[in-house]
């Protein structure tokens, strides 16, 4: 588990790449994108489903990305479907030459964001503490909040889930950002975070 | 008009393109590294837009195959990864400019002008 310097180094870093990617919805979208301060908790995946609790059987569309290097897991950027359709609705107003079914542009367009505000989020921690990863090509998934957690493919031992809400003017798209990390890189991961707290 | 190879798996990042620079710059598209190789192989080209997370070839390997076989073409590599490590790999390996997605018309515009800048001093 983290401990509080290392929770607290974290958050701040958590904080940091949020709004990075809030700045890059906000330039997606053409759109002011205001975010909520970010909610970070530790979850053994055994106890996830409870955690994300009525939303257990919503249906949801996510973003999943791979990573290794110095450490290994995966993140998704989640949202309910609805909010997802009108997030997409926003980006393909703007890009009226997309072409194909609604089923392929949506999940091209979801996979694009995801990509971006994942990035947004990873890229400002491995910099922050030094470190570098390789990312895999973002997939979309769609289903329950089971289906989502089943379709992960490393074997991670904890998750740091992170929740935040986007506004996008009129619109209010709530989305949830899940970082999944193996033991072995939670504590690679709190070991570089203490050397980011000590400066 | 200058001839530019958009190098993109994602069709909405290759149509976000064609709305930025379409009026601007003559674009060719394709989704993927081995398309990219064969069509500069076809065509000329004046400069390459190419990004980096790809599923059927990486685009750093995409980047150095370029290099090796068209030293002179010089490549813009857009991705969304912000990473020091990865700007520092990719222009170590030739590319002339990196720049992060999202894309802005202007920004991508900046890019590639200074990278056939760099290329034509380069040349001289």
């Amino acid at each position: 588990m983290f401990d509080t310097q290392s929770l607290a180094a974290m958050t701040e870093l958590i904080g940091i790449g949020v709004g990075r990617a809030g700045e890059v919805l906000n330039t997606m979208l053409g759109s002011h994108v205001r975010l909520s301060v970010p909610s970070l908790r530790e979850v053994p995946v055994g106890e996830l489903a409870a955690t994300l609790g009525g939303r257990s059987t919503d249906s949801l569309s996510a973003v999943e990305m791979e990573f290794k290097g110095d450490f290994t897991g995966c993140a998704e950027l989640v949202f309910a479907s609805a909010d997802a359709s009108r997030l997409v609705d926003v980006i393909t107003a703007e890009v009226p030459s997309l072409e194909g079914d609604l089923d392929s542009v949506r999940a091209g367009t979801l996979c694009e964001v995801g990509n971006i505000v994942l990035n947004a989020i990873l890229g400002t921690i491995v910099n922050e503490v030094g470190a570098e990863l390789e990312y895999s090509v973002p997939i979309y998934l769609h289903g329950t909040a089971k289906d989502l957690l089943s379709a992960v493919a490393v074997g991670a031992d904890f998750i740091i889930l992170v929740s935040t809400r986007f506004e996008i003017e009129s619109i209010a798209v709530d989305g949830d950002i899940a970082i999944f990390l193996t033991l072995g890189a939670f504590d690679d991961l709190k070991e570089a975070l203490r050397r980011f707290a000590n400066g | 008009m200058r001839k530019l190879l958009v190098i993109d798996d994602s069709p909405t990042s290759r149509a976000i393109v064609e709305r930025l620079i379409g009026a601007t710059y003559e674009l060719v598209s394709v989704a993927g590294g081995a398309a990219a190789l064969e069509a500069i192989e076809a065509q000329r080209f004046d400069l390459v837009l190419l990004d980096l997370l790809m599923p059927d070839m990486d685009g750093k390997i995409v980047l150095v195959r370029i290099k090796e076989s068209h030293p002179e073409l010089p490549v813009v590599i857009m991705t969304a990864d912000i990473q020091d490590s990865t700007r520092a790999k990719v222009l170590s390996l030739g590319a002339e400019v990196m720049i992060n997605k999202p894309l802005l018309k202007d920004n991508l515009t900046d890019a590639i002008e200074l990278a056939l800048g760099r290329h034509a001093g380069a040349s001289d």
